[in-house]
């Protein structure tokens, strides 16, 4: 935990009611993106269940299940101008994305296309990337990213910031942009991948 | 933080706090349930860490900053719905945590928010956690982002929520789900 989000959890501690110990427990509850995703929240300590963990900060207990040990180890919990950050360096096991097979047709279909070619993939290019579709499933577009963004650790970052911000705000009728490509393989990808 | 003494917290607990609407709201954003803090400044997701108001204010649906201490004054309470925003709760009763809540009274909460969404006609309704309104509405794999039709016109968002225990959400990206839960509801 880096010192000022030891501060923050510390004074947040603090105002839980109550006379009882409270500790910041921690639990890995699945993946997002790249990303593990955790639930935070304070629970008595004197509550922890079996198969938990405590770690002292100081003055604070953090408890975590033991079996996510793995998944968090070198994880520092940081404060940021935004809030609270977890910086993981341990990454969840890509899982198989694979998009319905799509109709590729349709007027729905053709202004994601349009989209694309006109404002999307001449962002990219300077990258050396593209992005092609795949299908799109009621309101969710799969995509597949290509050249330099193959293997990218920011493609996530640039589909979420650049290529679906563009697409949603031009098409309403989507809600989401999914980002199916196998970013381990590929005839240029930006990194290849150690187990290949 | 200067605020309330853990005494004093603890001495709300099951209190409420009212929702905050208007005549014709147009995004209705809901809260989990109240937290003590919350009841104490009879102000929805009002607490030091949580970032609700300064998200809104990073979407420019806001201009003003709410006290945490005092929580929102009478102007910023009209200026709010006014623009056509409202805030309810899927359970109006306060706990510490969200997680003290049954799941029943979450599908309670679910079949409440329904009945008010039917006499109020929203046409965006925000559910601030995708956990609680996967609960409230039985629909185990909902994501973030907007979910079903309830009928009368009115479209359910699942956006996420802003404690402060929030590690995933940060205010730009909090800024941008409320963002575009009021552009649908044309408020941006």
């Amino acid at each position: 935990m880096d010192p000022s989000a030891l501060e923050m959890v510390l004074e947040l501690r603090d105002n839980e009611p109550g006379d009882d110990e409270f500790a910041l427990s921690i639990e890995v509850t699945g993946f997002r993106g790249p990303q593990f995703s955790y639930e935070l929240a304070f629970v008595p300590l004197a509550d922890m269940k079996e198969g938990w963990v405590e770690e002292r900060h100081d003055g604070l207990a953090v408890i975590f299940p033991e079996v996510d040990i793995e998944k968090l180890d070198g994880s520092m919990l940081e404060l940021t101008d935004q809030g609270l950050a977890m910086n993981n360096p341990n990454s969840p096991a890509p899982p198989e994305m694979s998009a319905p097979a799509g109709d590729l047709s349709g007027p729905l279909v053709d202004r994601v296309q349009q989209v694309l070619t006109e404002q999307v993939n001449p962002a990219i290019a300077s990258h050396g990337g593209g992005a092609e579709l795949v299908s799109v499933d009621g309101a969710i577009a799969y995509l597949r990213l290509f050249g330099g963004c193959q293997g990218c650790g920011l493609a996530q970052v640039t589909l979420k910031q650049g290529i679906e911000k563009i697409i949603l705000e031009s098409i309403p009728e989507l809600s989401q942009v999914v980002d199916v490509t196998d970013h381990a393989s590929g005839d240029d990808p930006y990194y290849q991948s150690e187990k290949k | 933080m200067a605020g309330f003494t853990r005494a004093e917290l603890e001495s709300f607990r099951d209190g409420s706090v009212p929702d905050l609407i208007g005549d014709e709201p147009q995004l209705l954003f809901v809260g989990i349930n109240p937290g003590l803090w919350t009841v104490a400044t009879q102000t929805h997701f009002c607490h030091p860490s949580n970032r609700f108001y300064p998200a809104l204010q990073r979407a420019g649906l806001i201009e003003w900053e709410v006290d945490s201490t005092r929580g929102m004054t009478d102007v910023q309470r009209e200026a709010f719905v006014g623009s056509g925003m409202g805030i309810t709760n899927l359970v109006s009763r306060a706990t510490a945590r969200a997680s003290e809540l049954t799941p029943s009274e979450l599908v309670e909460g679910g079949e409440r928010l329904t009945r008010l969404v039917g006499e109020l006609h929203p046409p965006v309704v925000a559910v601030a956690g995708v956990t609680a309104y996967r609960t409230a509405f039985s629909v185990p794999k909902a994501r973030l982002g907007p979910q079903l039709d309830l009928g009368l016109g009115t479209t359910v968002w699942a956006v996420p929520n802003p404690s402060g225990l929030n590690a995933h959400e940060t205010i730009d990206s909090l800024a941008l789900w409320y963002g575009k839960a009021a552009t649908q509801a044309g408020l941006l």
